[in-house]
C-alpha cells in the first residue's frame, strides 16, 4: 500500500493565527488523501526572532478581525509564553499518539485565545485535558518527558531547515505556505495534485 | 507582590484590552464619518516599496478600488522597511515573491519576475513617485510601474518602459534623483513607523492598519462603510 503524501503543519500555541488555522487544517484529511504531520514548534519569541511592539499590536488587531470573519471566538486571552507553551507542546505530542490531537489543540487554543486561561495553572489545564479525553497523570508525565521536548526541538529545527520562520506554516510537495489565510492556496495545490477525496472533487 | 500582578497585566489584561478596543469604533473612525458627512473625502494612506512584490498585488487593486469613490489617497513610497536586524529577512524576500505569485493567481494574473529585487535598483521609481506629489496621476503611475516591474518584466531593470509610463501618466520627463526626494522617502518611512507600522504594502484608513495585499476585501468594506 502506498503511503499518503505528507502535509506538515507547523504550529505555535503562542500564535493567534495558528489558533485560527487549526479547525480548518484538522479538517483537511477528511477532504484530501493526505497524511497530516503535526509539527508543534517553539514560538518566534522563544527562538530569537524579533517581535517589535508595532507588530504585536497589529497581529492582535488583525487576528481579531480575522476571527470575526471565521466566526471563531477571540479575546480575552492569556499569553502562554514560557512554561505554558512548553506544557501545551508536550501534551500535544501525547495527544498526537492518542488520536486526540485536533481536539486538544483546538480546545486549548480556544482556552488561551478566548477564555484567558493561564495554562500554567494545573487545575485549569487538567480540566481542558480531561475534557478532550486525555488522562491527567499521562499529561503530567508528558510534560516532564524529555523525548516530548526533543520532538518539539526537532520540529522547530525542521521549520528552520525548510528555510522558514513563521507559523502557521504548511509544507507540501516541497513548497511552504505561510499563514492561516493561505490555506486556500494550499488547497489549490492539493487539488492540483489530485488529492481531493471523491466527494470533494465532485 | 507586584510580580504576579505585572505578569497578569502583561500576559492577559493589556493584550485583551487591545483586542477589545480594536472592535470599538475609534475616534479616528468617528472623525472620518463626520468629515464624510460634511462632504469631505475619506483619506487612505498607502505605504509601499517598489522592491516589494506584494505591492504589485496591492497598489493596482487599491487604485481600482478608490476609483469613483470619494477617497483621497495619500501615497507614501518608501525604501527602508521591515524589522531591524531580522535574521529571517533574506528568507522573507524569497518567500514574498513565491507567495505574491500565489496571490496573483487568485486574481487571475501572474507575476513574471523570477527573483527578488534590490531596493536600490528600484529606488528611481520611488523618487519619481515622491516627486509627483499627492495626485491621482501619481497613484496611476505607481500602479502601472509596479505592474510593469513585477508582472511584465524580469531580469535587470530597463528604465525605458518606466520613462514612457512617466510621460504618459505624469507628462514631461522623469526628474533626476535628488537629495530632497531621498529625504522625502526617509520621511515617509519615519511617518510609517511613527504611526505604528513597519512594512510594505500597508494601508491606513481612519486610523486602522491593513496589510493591503492580503486584506483587500476588508479595506474595500471599510471604505464602503466610511463613504456611505
Amino acid at each position: 500500500m502506498n503511503a499518503l503524501p505528507q502535509l506538515e503543519y507547523f504550529f505555535s500555541f503562542r500564535s493567534p493565527y495558528s489558533y485560527l488555522s487549526a479547525p480548518r487544517v484538522f479538517a483537511l484529511p477528511a477532504r484530501y488523501n493526505i497524511d497530516l504531520v503535526w509539527r508543534g514548534v517553539r514560538p518566534m519569541a522563544m527562538r530569537g526572532q524579533p517581535l517589535p511592539r508595532a507588530k504585536q499590536l497589529y497581529i492582535l488587531r488583525d487576528a481579531a478581525r480575522e476571527a470575526a470573519e471565521l466566526g471563531l471566538p477571540f479575546g480575552p486571552m492569556f499569553d502562554p509564553i514560557g512554561d505554558g507553551v512548553w506544557r501545551c507542546l508536550c501534551i500535544a505530542e501525547l495527544a498526537s499518539t492518542e488520536g486526540r490531537l485536533a481536539d486538544f489543540v483546538c480546545r486549548v487554543g480556544r482556552a488561551i485565545w478566548s477564555e484567558a486561561t493561564d495554562v500554567r495553572d494545573d487545575r485549569r489545564l487538567r480540566a481542558i485535558c480531561e475534557e478532550v479525553g486525555l488522562s491527567w497523570p499521562a499529561c503530567v508525565e508528558a510534560m516532564a518527558d524529555p523525548q516530548a521536548r526533543a520532538r518539539v526541538e526537532f520540529n522547530t529545527a525542521r521549520l528552520a531547515h525548510l528555510g522558514h520562520w513563521g507559523v502557521p506554516s504548511f509544507s507540501f510537495n516541497g513548497e511552504i505556505y505561510w499563514g492561516q489565510d493561505r490555506i486556500m492556496d494550499l488547497e489549490r495545490a492539493l487539488q492540483m495534485a489530485g488529492l481531493a477525496r471523491r466527494s470533494e472533487a465532485a | 507582590m507586584l510580580g504576579p500582578f505585572r505578569d497578569y497585566l502583561k500576559r492577559s489584561w493589556l493584550p485583551s484590552a487591545v483586542i477589545a478596543t480594536s472592535r470599538a469604533r475609534t475616534p479616528a473612525y468617528r472623525a472620518a464619518r463626520i468629515a464624510r458627512k460634511l462632504g469631505r473625502p475619506v483619506t487612505m494612506e498607502i505605504y509601499f516599496a517598489f522592491d516589494d512584490p506584494y505591492a504589485a498585488i496591492a497598489v493596482p487593486a487599491l487604485r481600482a478600488m478608490v476609483q469613483h469613490k470619494p477617497v483621497a489617497v495619500a501615497l507614501y513610497p518608501i525604501i527602508g522597511r521591515g524589522i531591524p536586524d531580522d535574521p529571517a529577512q533574506a528568507a522573507r524576500d524569497v518567500h514574498a515573491l513565491i507567495d505574491a505569485k500565489r496571490l496573483a493567481l487568485r486574481r487571475g494574473t501572474a507575476l513574471r519576475r523570477s527573483a527578488p529585487l534590490d531596493a536600490d535598483d528600484s529606488r528611481f521609481l520611488a523618487c519619481w513617485t515622491a516627486a509627483a506629489g499627492q495626485t491621482p496621476q501619481a497613484l496611476a503611475f505607481a500602479a502601472d510601474a509596479l505592474d510593469e516591474l513585477w508582472r511584465q518584466s524580469d531580469g535587470p531593470i530597463d528604465r525605458a518602459p518606466f520613462e514612457r509610463l512617466y510621460r504618459t501618466q505624469l507628462s514631461g520627463s522623469p526628474p533626476a534623483e535628488t537629495a530632497l526626494q531621498l529625504t522625502q522617502l526617509r520621511d515617509n518611512e519615519r511617518r510609517l513607523r511613527s504611526k505604528g507600522h513597519w512594512e510594505s504594502p500597508v494601508v491606513r484608513v481612519a486610523g486602522e492598519w491593513f496589510f493591503a495585499h492580503e486584506r483587500l476585501a476588508l479595506v474595500s468594506r471599510r471604505l464602503v462603510e466610511l463613504c456611505a
